[in-house]
């Protein structure tokens, strides 16, 4: 019973968390403190001086002697989290640094709010990459996407955005009701809800409850499927990013895609992946299904993005289509001949973090400049802008080039509409 | 047996659906059936009943809804940890003081931001 219990000592392997709960509150209640007349422009500099404590924090804990558990295996600071979180707090970071300033120009009212919810929304993809619980999973998993919502619907008299943060609460409210609906099988099936304890129970009983388990992961795979916005689950991603302000579009990109993606990669290892399950149909058929996923999304996304006009939307099925190969290292089967997964998960996601976050930016550049988000708005930007055009060029095309020699093939769609939006340019 | 627990529930299922039917059948039979016009008219606490029964409520309510679920949350944590309190010691109060912290920080945010004033919106 005493090891479910918090601990005093357990807070300083907390303290990133720590600081992103305390900056958050500081700037809540410093924003609501202060006279209406003051910027608030304080609220996003506090902001990122609470993100870059908390990457210092978060790189001290890198390189454990062994893995740090707390509350009997609910919270787990290992590596694998460490990582996860550098990412997400970086991603995090560079997207309030990219809206300094633009706040005022995408009519949002809300400033202080604003950048001040971003730091939840960290914390919760902090919490999701440290999970070893479903509980904690979830209760990471909401504070993510609730703070999100909310993000998405900043834009207050815009109508694209309500409709976007509409659409997003109601097929993310759907799809946090299916990830419930299955780990509650998980749970029926093992009588916990730890993911050790589960994958030992379905290593022991997997034939007399073959059914559930199957049901269980089926509707795992459709909610977390949701929530990285694979294909046939992206419906909602192009309004939502279209809708929402560039910056959090960004964001829901990055940060919670990656998040989505840490909790996948968790779940997948620990409970069906995993070397207890080594051999069986479950473990073979749920690779099988995340490949199939993987297949979908790369192709879906791809295709779809063929047809757009908007560069919200057209980077919607770019991430759509990146989830499909975020998703090959997790389908990739574990063997002790290829055991680098997490490695080229982790390296993938890093490229696309800061390749996405950079035509996010060229795209927030090029929108203030043309006044609207089309692709067309880039038509002549060669004479508007002398000497900058190859700036986008670079942050988007550094990008295969710099992988060739793994799958070429990937954001072809984005270079595809790059090639159409340069030749259009050169047209005129 | 895993199933075997589902028996209970199946039990319960039938008893819920079987209950109701049965309360309603006998009522039929025992009671008089006088049917007069005014017992066709909804119930409202003894007044005339006015307008369409689906109307666009005032969003006033819903936020004032949202603020219910700032204490209401509250209790549910609260009440648990009151029983218990003499086992879990002086870590889970300061837990309880933050957690209640934390929610004062929220009901602060809605009184600075007029949640409180009927007339704010």
């Amino acid at each position: 019973m005493e090891a479910l219990r918090l601990q005093l000592s357990d807070l300083q392997h907390l303290i990133p968390e720590l600081t992103l709960i305390v900056t958050a509150l500081l700037a809540a209640l410093l924003d609501l403190a202060l006279p209406r007349k003051v910027s608030r422009s304080f609220s996003a500099w506090l902001t990122l001086l609470g993100i870059v404590v908390a990457i210092c924090f978060t790189a001290l804990e890198l390189n454990p002697e062994e893995p740090i558990q707390l509350l009997a295996q609910s919270y787990r600071i290992d590596d694998f989290a460490s990582l996860l979180k550098l990412v997400i707090l970086v991603g995090t970071g560079l997207v309030v640094f990219m809206s300094l300033g633009s706040a005022a120009r995408d009519d949002i009212h809300h400033v202080g709010e604003y950048y001040y919810l971003f730091l939840p929304a960290a914390l919760g993809g902090m919490i999701m990459a440290s999970s070893g619980d479903l509980i904690t999973l979830y209760v990471g998993l909401e504070l993510l996407s609730i703070t999100s919502y909310v993000l998405v619907a900043m834009k207050k008299k815009s109508t694209e955005s309500n409709e976007g943060a509409f659409k997003y609460i109601v097929l993310g409210g759907i799809s946090s009701a299916i990830i419930l609906y299955g780990m509650s099988f998980l749970y029926g099936i093992s009588g916990s809800t730890n993911l050790l304890a589960i994958n030992s129970a379905l290593a022991g009983s997997i034939d007399d409850v073959k059914g559930l388990v199957y049901l269980a992961f089926f509707l795992l795979l459709a909610g977390f499927g949701f929530k990285i916005a694979a294909a046939p689950f992206h419906t909602w991603a192009p309004d939502v990013y279209q809708g929402a302000p560039t910056p959090v579009t960004a964001f829901l990109a990055v940060v919670s895609k990656g998040a989505g993606f840490a909790i996948l990669f968790r779940v997948m290892y620990w409970v069906f992946g995993s070397l207890t399950l080594m051999g069986t149909d479950l473990q073979k058929d749920a690779l099988l299904s995340l490949s199939v996923l993987a297949a979908i999304s790369m192709i879906a996304g791809n295709a779809m993005a063929l047809r757009q006009h908007n560069v919200k939307r057209l980077l919607a099925y770019s991430g759509i289509a990146n989830a499909g190969y975020l998703l090959v290292p997790i389908a990739t089967h574990f063997s002790l001949v290829h055991y680098a997964n997490y490695s080229e998960f982790l390296f993938y996601l890093i490229a696309y973090l800061f390749m996405n976050i950079g035509a996010f930016a060229v795209l927030m550049i090029v929108q203030r400049s043309s006044g609207n988000e089309e692709l067309r708005g880039f038509a002549g930007l060669y004479y508007r802008a002398r000497g900058r055009p190859q700036r986008p060029c670079c942050s988007s095309f550094r990008w295969p080039a710099s992988r060739s020699r793994r799958d070429f093939s990937e954001s072809c769609s984005s270079s595809w509409a790059r090639c159409r939006r340069n030749s259009i340019g050169s047209a005129r | 047996m895993y199933t075997n627990n589902y028996v209970i529930v199946a039990i319960f299922v039938g008893l819920g659906i079987f209950l109701p039917v049965a309360a309603l059948t006998i009522g039929k039979w025992l009671r008089p059936s006088k049917p007069i016009d005014p017992k066709l008219t909804t119930y409202e606490s003894g007044n005339e009943p006015v307008g369409e029964g689906q109307i666009r409520f005032n969003i006033r309510y819903y936020l004032f809804a949202l603020m219910f679920v700032i204490f209401d949350v509250e209790t549910v944590f609260l009440y648990p940890w009151a029983v218990a309190y003499k086992k879990l010691g002086l870590f889970a109060l300061v837990e309880m003081l933050i957690f209640v912290g934390l929610l004062a920080v929220g009901l602060l945010y809605a009184w600075k931001k007029k949640v409180l004033q009927w007339t704010s919106i």
